[in-house]
């Protein structure tokens, strides 16, 4: 339990697709806006194979755009599939959430 | 639309504006990729990783803050979530080099054992019967052995690509215990050659010989033109 890295794995994916919901973005992108809602240490390094999996699963589809950088960038947007597990993620973590926060409640009397 | 060499040189100009450092991880990680993804595969990674290699360089963030620290592990993940194997091209791959290696190596056999004189006697006199070519099992063994060599030889150095310091490092006594053993090795290898080249297990018409390694340098010719031109996906739907 001590390795939040471990707590955060899980959940990681879900929330990447929260992030790319509402409109298309790079992977520094959305690594820079986990960062700002409190992810620690999410770099684009962090996301990318997770992003190669989301990718093969179908929940995301990507396009190449050409990037002040010289290499093509890579823009991520979310897939009708994508919507759908996005939601599933959503209830089932509202769901552990709360039967996390019952067991805690009940257990302070003690 | 972009083809899989326009791609791999573009990838290359781009690569040469990393540094000394990031350069020397880029190029470790992209060999080990090779050792489990197809050269498409990885030149399409490449681009992914060049992005975000340049960009980290361009705002002064070592590339162990991108990546994490342990590079194999990064790579391992990447392999492990890519789309789909890369099946019939791989395949194609495969079979380009084998061909260009088979084709050389009888080609070498052609000019070592001389029989190319024969080739230049026969046209020169303008006798009509053709000279007849020897496959010995020395020169099959040769191209199996030379082919199994290669492949190894290049699989263990992409598996390996993040661990060549450790080869460096190796006490004296086993650097030499591994350079004794390669050598016993290669000279079992002439050995073997050279004794079998002496069991012929059929002869050919020279001009079929001629046509076989003909027929290999244009299978490889194509081959390389069909990867080369492979498409490049706009949409990353590969």
């Amino acid at each position: 339990m001590n390795d939040r890295t471990q707590l955060l794995k899980g959940t990681l994916e879900g929330c990447i697709l929260q992030v790319i919901r509402g409109e298309e973005a790079y992977g520094y992108e959305i690594s820079e806006k986990l960062r700002m809602a409190g992810f620690p240490a999410v770099s684009e390094g962090t996301i990318y194979p997770l992003l190669l999996r989301l990718e093969k699963n179908g929940l995301l589809t990507a396009t190449y755009r050409d990037s002040p950088y010289g290499p093509r960038r890579k823009y991520y947007r979310l897939t009708e599939l994508g919507e759908v597990a996005l939601k599933d993620f959503y209830r089932q973590w509202r769901e552990l959430v709360s039967c996390v926060d019952r067991l805690f409640a009940g257990n302070e009397g003690e | 639309m972009t083809t899989f060499k326009e791609l791999n040189r573009k990838n290359n100009e781009l690569h040469h504006r990393l540094n000394d450092e990031n350069m020397e991880i880029m190029t470790n990680m992209v060999v080990y990729l090779r050792s489990r993804l197809s050269d498409f595969q990885v030149e399409l990674i490449r681009q992914d990783l060049l992005d975000m290699a340049l960009s980290a360089q361009d705002r002064h963030v070592p590339l162990s803050e991108v990546f994490g620290e342990d590079y194999k592990k990064f790579c391992d993940e990447i392999i492990e979530n890519v789309k789909r194997r890369d099946g019939l091209w791989t395949a194609l791959d495969w079979i380009r080099y084998m061909s260009l290696g088979v084709a050389m190596l009888a080609l070498y056999d052609c000019v070592l054992t001389k029989r190319v004189l024969d080739l230049w006697r026969f046209v020169a006199s303008g006798a009509h019967v053709v000279p007849a070519y020897p496959i010995t099992a020395g020169f099959v063994f040769s191209t199996l052995a030379i082919m199994a060599a290669a492949h190894a030889l290049v699989f263990a150095i992409a598996r390996h690509a993040f661990e060549t310091h450790r080869l460096l490092t190796l006490s004296r006594p086993r650097r030499f215990a591994i350079g004794a053993a390669l050598a016993t090795l290669f000279c079992a290898f002439v050995l073997a050659t050279y004794a079998l080249s002496k069991v012929v297990l059929v002869r050919i018409s020279m001009y079929a010989y001629l046509c076989a390694l003909a027929s290999l340098f244009v299978l490889y010719g194509l081959l390389s033109l069909v990867l080369k031109r492979r498409r490049v996906p706009i949409a990353g739907s590969w």
